[in-house]
């Protein structure tokens, strides 16, 4: 083929697609037939169908034309094409009436012209700093009214947890989005006002004084609106991210300043003993520093029987087993009610990648024993209710930047778990699998004979994202205090809230009650074992011989 | 950059608490080898061989330059510094008999037979796994990173029985057990034969600026294992040392290639890893115990397998002679690398300073690897040469009795998830 004749054809292919069936969009009657209630309802509301883009969520109901996400529909709004595609649908579509009527039948009608809008954009709902959404409702009014309708008691939990956030600054806050929502809102009417009287007056004196000075009004309105966007937006963000911040409400069993002991087995050792010298006269350990060290030979032993023991107790109590990656993103993190910035709570990964650095979006390695490899599992999901009460667990290892400088098994930043997790559809529900799990907890450690105790965290030593935490408490005779070997805890719907865990009841969109917890925390338990008064011996349900039956 | 000011705070007080390892500063290479002008073309053709890294001219050119300065002159340590580090990037030398292999690894022997499935077509594991909701590998590059996977219910127990079967055979065999950290210096993972510090690299790394800046994220456990061993010494009767440790590992790299689809090849994983410490007349024949070993752990699996001897392409800078297992894998219609072990020779133990005592003599001691159970490979090979068409997985009779009699895996109990319909 010479080129030139190459060159007759340029552009034909691109047309031809174009003009393909399968290209064909909706004609304007049949919008027309899609705007009436019950079809735009429906069309707006899809189920997801991952053939389509963005799962057909997205929907422009007048330009029929599905978007990937809320940005790019929200965008496309406001373009030219879907302007005009209002404007078109503005007119009547011609039907067979009218057809009949210019024929001769029945007498002429003007056809009509109608207001078309912009189809319902979204409602509000409670974004962070990076833009995720993480509560999710029709109006962010309902939690902050929540909040300062109680506004006392939250201002003594406060007091109990012994938090600094400033409620006064959150209402303040608050108050200043309120009133510039109130200045638009006023704007919003004089402006609709305006443009009322304008469209009465500009047919019948186009040109006359007051439709001059309207027409200015209205331009001068319009760019105190624009003004007044951008520090809307920052008062709304600043009051929401204050919000956030405040921790979890406290639950009834947590105690004021003192921890509650409500369950003790046996009686504490007596004798003064160091585990890491212990450890090194028995030479089952090579201690280099808190990031850094070996067990060996019956302490590696006594890790990996601990964990199959506690696995199978689990099992026995019908928790279904997981097995979960070790890194968890930003997201997750600040989810759970952390601080995904600060390095002295998770380990952040070094970005190595080609692309931008965005401190939002980077790898914590936490361990898949952790509430967040949990809850990165079930971030942004819906459950079928019959499935709740969810119990499940998981070995792996926990990674916590150490909390100390002191060498010693206490402040180790990686330790081998065994993380429960479980869901529930109602708070009541919560606390009946709460106490259920309590048993579990004193039944597998009452048979391993070493003393300990029970006891509910006071407040003031709770995380932000608890409500109330059991603790198991070994006897440590080298700190000559007791130490928290594991413990469980209940945060309600905090953290499903925050990350979009769901479940649908009635039709209802409903936020499972959360119980997490770290059923054994090796080291720890391996640590108090060592200070016991007896010489270290592997526990028999430890032993290899029990590992299989 | 306003962000990381802030921090360097933080950063400064972080350094306190990493308190340095005390290194010799150069690793004991055999110069008199490496550096002697009669072995050139034996080096040159070694490194051409395994098409590997290094340049030998280079290093004689810098070594005559350093003979030729005087110690006191100023140029001489940095001269010596260059030395050591175009040295320490030389590849190990060859088992002679692995030189004659072309491109192509030898059959050593095959174990088991090959499962006919006659009457139906084998599935692939994702597909089965799928089938029967063990596995969620979908949906979670915005929460967990890509390439992340959640085995659930019976497949997170029979990983959890493969550790225990793994583990006690090794026990009765009087291996030691070690637990093992997984975040190391860079000076341990340097001399394991792992390059780092370059861009594209294979091994994740803790941020540098918020938790010191030599913390790297081990890639197996036998660079956990050598870090326990350095600068030790050994009496030559308590060798051979045998360990064996479960860790995670962790890999940055993965791959786009078909074969590799699914996980089998993931970022991290769970895997029991052996190793062994032996004086350089043992080293041979702790190989092929190590093998051994492998061959008597897998083959009462069931599946079909073959040992290859890998030429000499295939061995990484450290590896004098190394062994892969293969296992058949009907669903894939394709053999996969479940195992491998390797004689390192005194390679690692010059760079990290383990030796051992015979008497008066010193020598450095020769260590080997070996993996026991890789977690998600072996998964993989159970699974697609253990399924039935009727829909589940039947476990083999050796795991049975780690996983309390269960004899089947069946479909899970976990509820599917549905996408959270994002209504703003």
């Amino acid at each position: 083929m010479t080129y030139k004749r190459k060159k007759y054809h340029h552009g034909d292919t691109h047309l031809k697609k174009r003009w393909r069936l399968r290209n064909r969009k909706k004609d304007l009657d049949e919008i027309d037939t899609d705007l009436k209630e019950d079809n735009a309802e429906k069309l707006l509301n899809q189920d997801i169908d991952l053939d389509l883009p963005g799962a057909a969520q997205h929907y422009c109901l007048h330009c029929a034309r599905y978007f990937i996400d809320e940005h790019s529909l929200n965008e496309h709004f406001k373009t030219k094409v879907h302007k005009r595609r209002l404007k078109a649908l503005e007119l009547e579509p011609y039907t067979v009436e009218e057809s009949e009527r210019a024929a001769g039948h029945g007498n002429f009608k003007l056809p009509t012209k109608r207001k078309i809008e912009t189809q319902n954009i979204n409602k509000k709902s409670l974004t962070d700093a990076d833009g995720d959404t993480i509560l999710e409702d029709d109006i962010p009014n309902k939690y902050f009214n929540e909040c300062f309708e109680k506004i006392d008691l939250v201002r003594e939990e406060l007091r109990k947890r012994k938090c600094k956030i400033d409620l006064n600054k959150i209402q303040n806050l608050w108050s200043i989005y309120q009133e510039l929502e109130l200045v638009k809102s006023n704007y919003d009417r004089e402006r609709e006002e305006i443009s009322k009287q304008l469209s009465k007056l500009i047919k019948s004196e186009p040109d006359s004084e007051t439709t001059n000075k309207l027409k200015i009004q209205n331009k001068l309105i319009k760019d105190n609106l624009r003004k007044l966007k951008v520090p809307l937006w920052s008062a709304e963000e600043a009051a929401i991210l204050e919000y956030l911040k405040l921790p979890n409400a406290l639950h009834s069993t947590t105690p004021d300043s003192v921890n509650n002991v409500f369950f003790t087995h046996l009686s504490p050792p007596r004798s003064k003993k160091d585990h890491l010298k212990i450890a090194k006269d028995l030479n089952i350990m090579n201690f280099k520093k808190n990031e850094n060290y070996y067990l060996i030979g019956d302490a590696a032993i006594f890790e990996l029987g601990a964990k199959f023991y506690m696995n199978s107790m689990l099992r026995k109590s019908n928790f279904v087993q997981f097995s979960n990656p070790d890194f968890v993103k930003s997201v997750v993190v600040e989810g759970c009610g952390l601080d995904h910035t600060d390095p002295d709570s998770t380990f952040i990964l070094h970005h190595n990648d080609d692309t931008k650095l965005n401190i939002n979006n980077r790898l914590h390695l936490t361990g898949g024993g952790s509430l967040f490899s949990f809850m990165a599992y079930y971030t942004k999901n819906i459950l079928y209710p019959k499935v709740l009460p969810l119990k499940v667990f998981t070995m792996g290892r926990q990674y916590v930047p150490s909390p100390s400088n002191e060498d010693s098994l206490f402040h180790v930043s990686q330790s081998s778990v065994v993380e429960l997790f479980s869901a529930t559809r109602t708070a009541q529900e919560m606390e009946e699998l709460f106490s259920e799990m309590i048993q579990l907890l004193k039944l597998s450690y009452s048979q391993l004979g070493y003393h300990f105790q029970m006891s509910f965290l006071s407040a003031d030593k709770l995380n932000t994202w608890e409500s109330s935490r059991v603790i198991v408490e070994m006897y440590s005779t080298s700190l000559d205090s007791y130490v928290e070997i594991a413990n469980i805890s209940l945060s309600g719907d905090f953290i499903s809230k925050r990350l979009m865990f769901t479940y649908v009841d009635n039709k209802q969109t409903q936020f499972p009650h959360i119980i997490s917890g770290t059923m054994l925390n090796v080291p720890k338990l391996l640590a108090c074992v060592l200070e016991q008064d007896e010489e270290f011996e592997l526990p028999t349900q430890f032993q290899v011989k029990n590992w299989s039956i | 950059m306003v962000f990381y000011s802030i921090l360097r705070v933080k950063f400064l007080r972080k350094l306190i608490y990493n308190r340095s390892y005390s290194y010799s500063s150069f690793p004991d290479v055999d110069i008199d080898y490496y550096c002697n002008s009669n072995n050139f073309h034996e080096i040159k053709q070694n490194i051409k061989q395994r098409k590997g890294i290094g340049d030998i001219e280079r290093v004689l050119n810098v070594y005559k330059l350093m003979k030729s300065t005087p110690v006191t002159d100023g140029s001489y340590s940095s001269l010596k510094h260059n030395l050591y580090k175009e040295l320490s990037i030389l590849p190990n030398k060859t088992h002679p008999v692995v030189q004659q292999y072309e491109e192509n690894p030898s059959v050593v022997h095959e174990l088991n037979e090959k499962k006919s499935f006659t009457d139906y077509e084998p599935l692939e594991f994702s597909e089965i796994t799928r089938r029967l909701n063990l596995m969620r590998t979908d949906k979670l590059g915005y929460t967990c990173g890509h390439k992340s996977y959640y085995f659930l219910g019976g497949l997170a127990e029979l990983e959890e029985s493969l550790i225990k079967y793994t583990i006690s055979s090794l026990l009765n065999k009087k291996f030691k057990l070690v637990s093992v950290p997984d975040i190391l210096p860079s000076k341990i993972l340097e001399s394991c034969g792992i390059t780092i510090n370059n861009n594209r690299t294979q091994i994740y790394s803790l941020d540098p600026h918020h938790h010191g800046p030599d913390l790297y994220l081990s890639g197996t456990a036998e660079m956990s294992l050598a870090g326990l061993l350095m600068n030790t010494i050994h009496k030559k009767d308590s060798l051979p040392l045998k360990l064996a440790a479960v860790s995670r590992c962790y890999r940055a790299e993965t791959s786009n290639v078909i074969e590799e689809r699914g996980i089998y090849r993931v970022h991290q994983f769970t895997k029991v890893e052996m190793f062994a410490v032996t004086t350089p007349e043992n080293s041979e024949s702790m190989l092929e115990y190590i093998r051994q070993t492998q061959e008597e752990l897998f083959a009462a699996l069931g599946f079909h397998m073959r040992v290859l001897d890998m030429p000499p392409h295939e061995l990484g800078a450290p590896a004098y002679r190394k062994y892969d297992i293969e296992a058949w894998l009907p669903g894939r219609n394709m053999y996969g690398e479940i195992s491998s072990c390797s004689n390192c020779t005194d390679y690692q133990s010059r760079r990290l300073n383990i030796k051992f005592k015979d008497g008066n003599h010193h020598g450095y001691v020769h260590t080997l690897n070996g993996t026991a159970c890789a977690i998600p490979r072996m998964l993989i090979a159970l699974v697609e040469n253990n399924q039935d068409p009727k829909g589940k997985i039947s476990i083999p009779k050796t795991l049975q009795s780690f996983t309390g009699g269960k004899q089947y895996i069946v479909r899970n109990s976990i509820p599917d998830l549905k996408l959270a319909k994002i209504k703003k």
